[in-house]
């Protein structure tokens, strides 16, 4: 079959194409159709202030929705609202240690600039510049919360956060969609059955599951296996040669069509970045994974912090609350009574997160991608000591490292802390490089030019007898991080009150918010509206049917109309 | 004025095609529409930069690669790497008649099924990219990488110990798929004059234009 007749075949009878398929331009056409493109385009981007404006952004799922009581998930936030507030215990974010044991715990909100805050922000966290303050996270940290689907299920509640509305892009398409990037959008790892990506002009995810991602996602520009290397060889022996000749061949394609044009030069600019070659990619790999590593484990793993681990964790009846609580058939026992729970985050990591940060940092620092997808999920290598069982065994597995169902209040402040302790120091971490970064389109740094998105499953719901949390899929919560959020902020209403008689009490359940365009309890199109603004994507394509909380004033991010999230009188059975 | 200028080059360029008929491009088109003044008016911004998605891509390597001396299986496995699993780049969509498990339809695990790239399952069409273009480079150099890839494709040509012209058009032809080659074939003909007077063996030559022409752009462009 002849060329054309077979491209018009695969592409022109499904009337995929049908201007071009009936229009080939001739060569003076062709030539004035790209210059007036790049003239209308380029005008339509100025006028419109477009040229180059959305900012970095860097998604991480937490899939298994991890109790985040002691992270973003606020049950009040404002100073005064604590004394209004009826809080469940299930929301506390501090432990109660008396003669060196774990007794109780206690709300643990304390005010930091305009804010309460969870006590977790009152500690210090390692990076690879020594000890930083939480509240350095704080400074650049907005939290939304107080939106749901009124739907329960995992992956549908994660997917509701990526897609909000369907036949609209995913966040980070959208994102892709408004960037112009080699890569237009970079995943990492396997997001299973939540991996939505969803651009409008066609655009790919890269979507990377090796170890070492980095050199799996510039794998183009790398060499050709040893067995195979002819081609490359003689093409270098030869390279000034080859390089006329392709220079010829370009000025006859430019000649051709604005297609041609566009292609040759792709073609050009790989070619380029394959002489440039990958081999500074194990270098940087080397010297920057240990310290998003070490910056997670050390943080992650520390014990002896106020009002955290300053004393024994052990499974006695000293109190009347579950260390970890044991449900129906699940597989593991009670923690052996003298066992001290503290160790039990020895061994524990999220390294593919680690990973993660490392891929972002280079993405990010190379203007190669603006548009990334982390998968972080539950930390792995828990262990336990079981009654009756000779040594510890991995719980990482089930609903105490997973979905945490199984996550008691008092072991559950411990955990969470430890997990969050981890990603923030990451977090920080990555704030620290990009501050030191000046950002090529907006003369400001880079850390100012990213967001960093963490989002789960859904939020958790509290039981009223401390055995454990459950899907909170109407008490969702996200929490952002940029250089352009210059305050601790908070948008979303939550109730005084909780889900149902064996769910009472404040836990972060989402409220109404007055005179908003969504009745009842904002959907996760809010959350996506308001991302898209902090981001300044060119188009919010979800403000018709959720308006943004916060919005970008020019020199930094500032409340819209509502203001900030409040806490508001008595849910459901408040 | 400047404004006037290029209002006026351009309103002459889009009116004036008729005065360049005959151009080889023009008269290979046999659709019922032959100037662009009797086809509808498209918009400068909706000229859409169109590449052939990947089982074209995948057909005219086939084609040129496969033999006795190159397996299907030893082809298929390189445009698995580059092509089938990077799908995203590429286009095409999904064929549910795939026979790698519907994998590039998403309806298993996307990530450990597609590989390195997801995109949405509707999209027949692709952006041209570099990465793409890097994926490209890679199929040329891998295929042309050995012994037996080199022979493969010259058995698909007349050829005799050293590269003739006439060799050359086919060279074009194969991937161009019976398009003539025009002033490509002067440049390959300059390449391999200037190959022969650095020394480079035959094999070198050969090699040499079958890599420029593989990795030339033009034959996956609309």
């Amino acid at each position: 079959m002849k060329r054309r007749e077979f491209l018009r075949n695969s592409i022109f009878s499904a009337g995929a194409f049908a201007g071009a398929g009936l229009l080939k331009p001739c060569a003076a056409e062709a030539y004035a159709f790209s210059i007036v493109k790049d003239l209308i385009s380029k005008a339509q981007a100025e006028s419109a202030g477009l040229m180059g404006l959305t900012r970095n952004y860097l998604a991480i799922e937490m899939f298994g929705a991890p109790s985040r009581f002691v992270f973003d998930q606020w049950a009040y936030s404002n100073p005064g609202e604590s004394t209004q507030a009826n809080l469940s215990e299930m929301a506390h974010t501090k432990l109660a240690f008396s003669g060196g044991i774990l007794t109780g715990s206690q709300p643990g909100y304390f005010q930091y600039r305009n804010l309460l805050v969870p006590h977790l922000f009152s500690t210090s966290v390692t990076t690879a510049s020594g000890n930083k303050p939480m509240t350095s996270l704080l400074d650049n940290m907005a939290v939304i919360r107080g939106y749901g689907t009124n739907i329960d299920g995992h992956p549908t509640n994660a997917i509701r956060q990526i897609v909000p509305i369907g036949g609209l892009p995913s966040i980070t398409g959208a994102v892709a969609d408004g960037g112009s990037h080699l890569f237009s959008a970079v995943g990492y790892p396997d997001r299973g059955l939540t991996s939505q990506f969803i651009s409008k002009r066609g655009l790919a995810l890269n979507a990377l599951t090796s170890g070492m991602p980095l050199r799996q996602l510039m794998e183009g520009f790398g060499l050709p296996g040893a067995e195979r290397a002819l081609a490359r060889s003689t093409k270098v022996k030869y390279q000034a040669i080859y390089d006329r000749a392709m220079t010829a061949l370009k000025v006859y394609a430019d000649s051709e069509s604005p297609g041609n044009k566009i292609v040759a030069q792709n073609m050009q600019n790989a070619q380029q970045l394959i002489q440039r070659g990958i081999a500074n990619l194990e270098g940087f790999w080397s010297s920057t994974f240990p310290k998003y590593r070490n910056s997670l484990t050390t943080s992650a793993r520390a014990v002896g912090l106020n009002g955290l681990s300053t004393g024994a964790m052990l499974n006695t009846a000293a109190f009347d609350r579950r260390m970890l609580s044991h449900i129906g058939n699940r597989p593991h026992g009670l923690p052996d009574n003298g066992y001290d729970m503290r160790q039990m985050i020895q061994d524990a990591n999220i390294h593919f997160l680690a990973e993660g940060f490392t891929l972002a940092e280079y993405l990010i620092r190379e203007n190669l991608s603006s548009a990334i997808e982390l998968y972080a999920s539950h930390m792995l290598g828990l262990k336990l000591q079981f009654q009756g069982v000779s040594g510890p065994e991995d719980v990482t597995t089930g609903s105490v490292g997973y979905d945490m169902h199984e996550w008691g209040s008092l072991s559950g402040i411990f955990l969470a802390s430890s997990l969050f302790r981890g990603v923030g120091a990451m977090i920080l971490q990555l704030k620290e490089t990009l501050q030191a970064l000046p950002s090529q389109n907006s003369g400001q740094n880079l850390w100012d030019e990213t967001v960093v998105h963490i989002f789960g499953d859904f939020g958790r719901s509290a039981r009223a007898n401390g055995a454990g949390s459950d899907h909170g899929f109407n008490s969702m919560v996200s929490s952002l991080f940029s250089g352009a959020i210059k305050e601790p902020m908070v948008v979303g209403n939550v109730s005084n009150g909780g889900y149902s008689p064996n769910y009472p009490n404040a836990q972060g359940l989402g409220a109404p918010i007055s005179g908003y365009n969504q009745l009842g309890i904002p959907t996760p199109v809010m959350m996506a509206s308001t991302v898209s603004e902090v981001l300044r994507l060119p188009t919010n394509h979800w403000r018709n049917t959720a308006e943004p909380l916060l919005v970008d004033n020019g020199s930094r991010i500032v409340y819209a109309g509502f203001g900030k999230g409040k806490l508001v009188g008595g849910g459901t059975f408040g | 004025m400047l404004l006037t200028a290029v209002g006026l080059i351009l309103t002459m360029a889009f009116n004036n095609c008729a005065r360049l008929g005959g151009f080889g491009m023009m008269e290979s088109m046999d659709l019922a529409i032959t100037h662009p003044a009797e086809a509808p008016p498209l918009y400068a911004t909706q000229v859409r930069n169109q590449v052939a998605e990947k089982s074209y891509v995948m057909d005219v390597m086939r084609t040129i690669f496969v033999g006795p001396l190159m397996t299907r299986p030893q082809v298929d496995a390189i445009l698995d790497k580059w092509v089938e699993i990077r799908g995203g780049y590429w286009g095409g969509g999904c064929n549910v008649y795939d026979t790698f498990s519907l994998r590039a339809c998403g309806t298993s695990t996307p990530f450990s099924q597609v590989g390195n790239s997801q995109v949405s399952k509707s999209s027949e069409q692709v952006t041209p990219s570099v990465v793409r273009e890097s994926y490209h480079v890679q199929i040329c150099e891998n295929l042309l990488g050995t012994e037996a890839g080199l022979r493969s494709a010259m058995e698909k040509i007349e050829h005799s110990e050293i590269p003739t012209p006439a060799a050359m058009e086919q060279i074009y032809e194969i991937f161009y798929r019976e398009e003539t080659p025009g002033a490509f074939l002067s440049v390959l003909k300059k390449m391999d004059q200037d190959l022969a007077a650095d020394d480079a063996t035959p094999d070198e030559r050969w090699r040499m234009l079958f890599l420029l022409v593989c990795e030339s752009p033009g034959w996956q462009v609309l």
